[in-house]
């Protein structure tokens, strides 16, 4: 591993050891040793193991995670990411907006559980493993021994158990207690998974259902500091714990970065934590980066602008984008990697919802949920979407047809075996004369006589979307419907959605939790969810369809076995794509850039994606 | 004039009652809320959307929540902005003052170059000087300011040369000396300042060239210059007093349109001014922000107002207020 480093080299090395030292003060023993230099930049005295500044405080925990999947990086240098957006707060317990959480999730706070974007699978966290009871009800996790706070205060139970009583206090709104819901009582009073204490380093938690991945929720909890923050609650303030005003020190962490400073619509400086809890595969503690700057900037175009002009060291590559940065590829200092399908869907979909609005008037004109409720018409809708020419002009031929539900992206749960609708016209007219539509010189009609005409939405702000609106009004007009197309302001789309429902189809796209399990799907899938976007919150499913996938849903949440668990998920994936609630379009490829300076980039499909693993990243030279 | 400032001044609550009403008022029937965007999405519970609606005071009717918000604004209590999280008032100030240091710096150099140049364009009427001079202007009044500032961003990006937007260096800033930090913001500063100023003389420049033009064929000019007095002594001493009073008036609405005049230009160059944190409290809909960020300009235009009028009676003896 470590090749013979040249005797200068060494020496160099010996002093900045001997250096960091005297900073650390305290006759603290800290420098790292300066092996495995593998990824520095040969024939460069400077490019060394690089001294951490701030240095490490005292020695890794004992129970320290040990990095095997990353190179020995060098210490040093400050890593600049754009960011769209001020973060709302530094409080990963009320933190819902990606501008917060991208922060506080991963780069500040660590949670039990963790989660390998790449690899699309668990990992552990701050805990070191948990054990699952045999009914599946009682879970037991274990910290890893010797776990400190950013300001050198142990990291215990307690801290678990006191943010647990946070995020179950009705005055705290979050989303994370959702994952902790049991069920009600008799008196109908919410339930959740009890927490019991079993010492200093262990705590249980006891279901009264079962969750076969109950590890992703317990992972979801960021746990705060209770020795910092618990007075403050209990006195009923804690929307104003770790706000942006909370002066830097205070802000105590347990992920691989603690808050230097921020300033308001400016940047966001984060630097090493000298107690992380994680070291590399030849006992270097992590992580190797001493700053992490978060630039924050108005929106993607003017991150884009800053990763182009050398600025900023990662970049989230759209679509669009991909043709400009390919050409400057050639003469420029920094990698594109190709992540393979995106987690964002693309789908059409069209309003099933029979309920009436105030005025006791139906949602959809009746004549036409007859055919929005006729599964033919849907297929036929399907097969005279020209995927193909979609991918070449909307997606700069960076793209794959889609038909179904979950996205090729998704590793674990994505099942090729979907009903699928190739472009072909004939095949939908056969459909559409099958489903009683009779085509005319004029256009198409249904079997009353009406003229096939709709209204087709999206959100105005996304120019791939409008595009899409484009060309499916293009296809739809081979078959002779007649689809008027409207790009809308979000708020009024959204609206529309989720309260008029006054909309007759849309399309819209999905975007993936982490992990991208069924569990995080709930929503969606069950016919009394309410992001069941064609017929919400329905209180006893419409069609049996809908009741099938309900009953597989459930199936699939509690089978302790995970191959019942993709059998039942494979299933209500071909359901969904045979009767096709939301038609897919397509997913486009995902891509990621970096300087080349940036050593362990592994960009991964789910959010974020270039900087999941900001622990392990390092810089070969300075920016 | 006491009398006349007095009433000026208790003008203004009827105004800003009025001017918040509407505001909030446009702002309660635009669809959705601030919480729209993320109550779509799918791992948001309703529930929780109710607790944040009760939290941030969006679950009353329009007369309840606008008594509630006029109650605390008459105590100068603006509240939290729901985006930052932060004082409405704090992000205000701080905004404010990185306006006034565009716009301000702006209204120097517009002056500054407008009146010499109208004044010589005057003088050398229909010679090179007052037609280039006239070009420039032209040129400044004609071109929308938006294209103008996108202009100025593109020369910047490709030249590079100038920073393209912000107001300092966003990563290397803690690192500088203070004369390094008055260096990074002016470097910043001039294309913005460069598109508002050249914007913003060409009509100043006009009128000065036109009063003076005025002015110097009237007969006291002749008479001055019949009594053996230099040329320059008389353009300066006796024609450019009386032609710049008008210009006074201007001047003070400029004052009046500080807090908006540079609102294109700084949306364009991502100024973290006014108008960007307006703009996007809007499009947020950011309710306290949005209401102290009208009420704050309509303050000013009116303050600017009544001082352009006051400049004008200190400078005109015909004008007095009553």
């Amino acid at each position: 591993m470590t090749t013979n480093p040249q005797p200068i080299r060494c020496a160099a090395a010996l002093a900045l050891a001997a250096l960091v030292v005297a900073c650390s003060g305290g006759g603290e023993k800290s420098a790292p040793a300066p092996a495995g230099d593998k990824a520095s930049t040969p024939g460069s005295a400077a490019a060394g193991p690089g001294t951490p500044n701030p240095p490490f405080q005292g020695e890794a925990p004992k129970g320290a995670a040990r990095e095997l999947e990353a190179e020995p990086g060098r210490y040093g240098g400050r890593l600049v990411i754009a960011t769209a957006g001020n973060p709302k707060s530094f409080n990963p317990v009320l933190a819902n907006e990606t501008s917060t959480t991208e922060i506080t999730n991963g780069p500040m706070f660590s949670s039990c559980w963790g989660y390998n974007n790449k690899k699309q699978a668990e990992e552990p966290g701050l805990c070191e493993k948990y054990e699952r009871s045999t009914d599946g009800l009682t879970w037991t996790f274990t910290l890893r021994e010797g776990l400190q706070w950013s300001d050198g205060t142990p990291l215990t139970t307690d801290d678990f158990e006191f943010t647990y009583a946070v995020m179950l206090d009705a005055k705290v709104p979050n989303s994370t207690k959702d994952l902790f819901k049991q069920g009600k009582d008799a008196a109908g009073v919410e339930q959740f998974a009890k927490f019991e204490k079993v010492d200093a380093r262990s705590f249980r938690f006891v279901l009264r259902e079962v969750n076969v991945i109950f590890q992703y929720a317990v992972g979801s909890i960021y746990a705060i500091p209770k020795h910092k923050w618990e007075s403050q609650w209990q006195a009923g303030e804690f929307t104003r714990v770790l706000t942006l005003q909370t002066p830097p020190a205070e802000v105590v962490t347990s992920g691989p970065f603690r808050l230097k400073q921020f300033d308001t619509e400016q940047r966001v400086v984060l630097e090493r934590n000298p107690h992380y809890w994680k070291v590399d595969k030849v006992g270097n503690r992590l992580p190797y980066l001493d700053q992490v700057i978060f630039v924050i900037v108005p929106d993607y175009n003017a991150a884009f602008l800053k990763f182009r002009q050398g600025e900023t060291h990662l970049h989230e590559v759209r679509p669009d984008e991909i043709d400009l940065l390919k050409r400057d590829l050639e003469k420029s200092d920094f990698v594109l990697n190709e992540l393979g399908a995106s987690f964002n869907t693309n789908y059409i979909m069209f309003n099933q919802d029979t309920g009436n609005d105030k005025d006791g008037k139906p949602f959809v004109d009746p004549i036409k949920m007859k055919w929005f409720q006729n599964r033919l018409f849907r297929k036929a809708v399907s097969h005279a979407i020209d995927r193909e020419s979609i991918v070449r002009t909307v997606f700069h031929g960076q793209g794959l047809p889609h038909y179904g539900y979950t996205s090729p992206a998704n590793k674990a749960w994505y099942s090729d075996a979907v009903v699928k609708y190739p472009y072909n016209l004939e095949t939908s007219k056969t459909l559409l004369a099958e489903g009683g539509f009779v085509s005319k010189e004029d256009g198409l009609y249904d079997a009353q006589g009406n003229r096939v005409s709709f209204r087709l939405v999206t959100n105005s702000e996304n120019p791939t979307r409008v595009a899409l609106l484009n060309l499916l009004k293009e296809d739809f007009k081979k078959l002779g419907m007649e689809v008027n197309i409207q790009p809308v302001p979000f708020n009024d789309l959204v609206t529309a959605l989720n309260d008029t429902r006054n909309f007759e189809a849309v399309v819209l796209g999905w975007a993936s939790g982490v992990p991208p399990d069924p569990s995080q799907m709930k929503n969606v899938l069950l016919s009394s969810g309410r992001s069941h976007n064609w017929f919400p919150n329905q209180k006893k499913p419409a069609t049996p369809w809908e009741a099938q996938i309900d009953d597989l849903m459930q199936k699939n949440s509690q089978a302790l076995d995970p191959a019942e668990r993709t059998r039942t998920y494979n299933e209500i994936e071909r359901i969904f794509s045979d009767e096709l609630p939301q038609i897919g379009i397509v997913v486009a490829m995902d891509y990621a850039a970096a300087r080349k300076t940036v050593g362990n980039f592994k960009p991964a499909g789910l959010r974020p994606k270039t900087h999941w693993n900001i622990d392990q990243l390092f810089l070969n030279a300075a920016p | 004039m006491w009398i006349f400032i007095a009433r000026r001044f208790i003008s203004i609550p009827p105004l800003l009652l009025a001017v918040s009403f509407i505001t909030y008022l446009l702002l309660y029937v635009a669809p959705g809320d601030y919480f729209t965007r993320l109550c779509d999405n799918p791992s948001i519970t309703e529930e929780m959307c109710a607790q944040l609606r009760v939290q941030y005071g969006l679950d009353g009717g329009f007369w309840k929540r606008y008594a509630f918000w006029l109650v605390n604004a008459v105590t100068f209590e603006f509240g939290y902005s729901f985006k930052y999280e932060l004082p409405v008032f704090s992000l205000i100030t701080e905004r404010l003052s990185n306006t006034l240091l565009l716009s301000g710096t702006s209204m120097v150099a517009s002056w500054g170059l407008a009146i010499p140049l109208g004044v010589v364009a005057a003088v050398y009427q229909g010679k090179f000087i007052d037609k280039a001079a006239g070009f420039v202007s032209f040129f400044g009044l004609s071109i929308p300011r938006v294209f103008y500032a996108l202009l100025a961003l593109l020369f910047a990006a490709k030249t590079g040369w100038f920073p393209t937007g912000g107001m300092r260096d966003q990563i290397a800033w803690d690192d500088f000396s203070a004369f390094e930090r008055f260096k990074d913001v002016a470097h910043h500063l001039i294309l913005p300042v460069f598109v508002v100023a050249t914007a913003e003389m060409a009509s100043h420049m006009r009128q000065m060239r036109a009063q003076m033009i005025e002015t110097l064929n009237k007969d006291y000019v002749r008479t001055a210059r019949a009594k053996g007095l230099g040329y320059w002594t008389v353009v300066w001493k006796h024609a450019f007093g009386n032609a710049v009073n008008p210009l006074v008036t201007q001047f003070g609405y400029s004052l009046a349109a500080l807090l908006t005049g540079s609102f294109l230009v700084e949306v364009v160059f991502s100024w973290p001014g006014m108008a960007r944190l307006t703009v996007d409290a809007v499009f947020a809909q950011d309710e306290p922000l949005v209401m102290a960020a009208v009420m704050m300009a309509t303050t000013m235009l009116v303050v600017g107002n009544l001082i352009a009028d006051l400049l004008l009676a200190a400078i005109d003896p015909r004008i007095r207020l009553e």
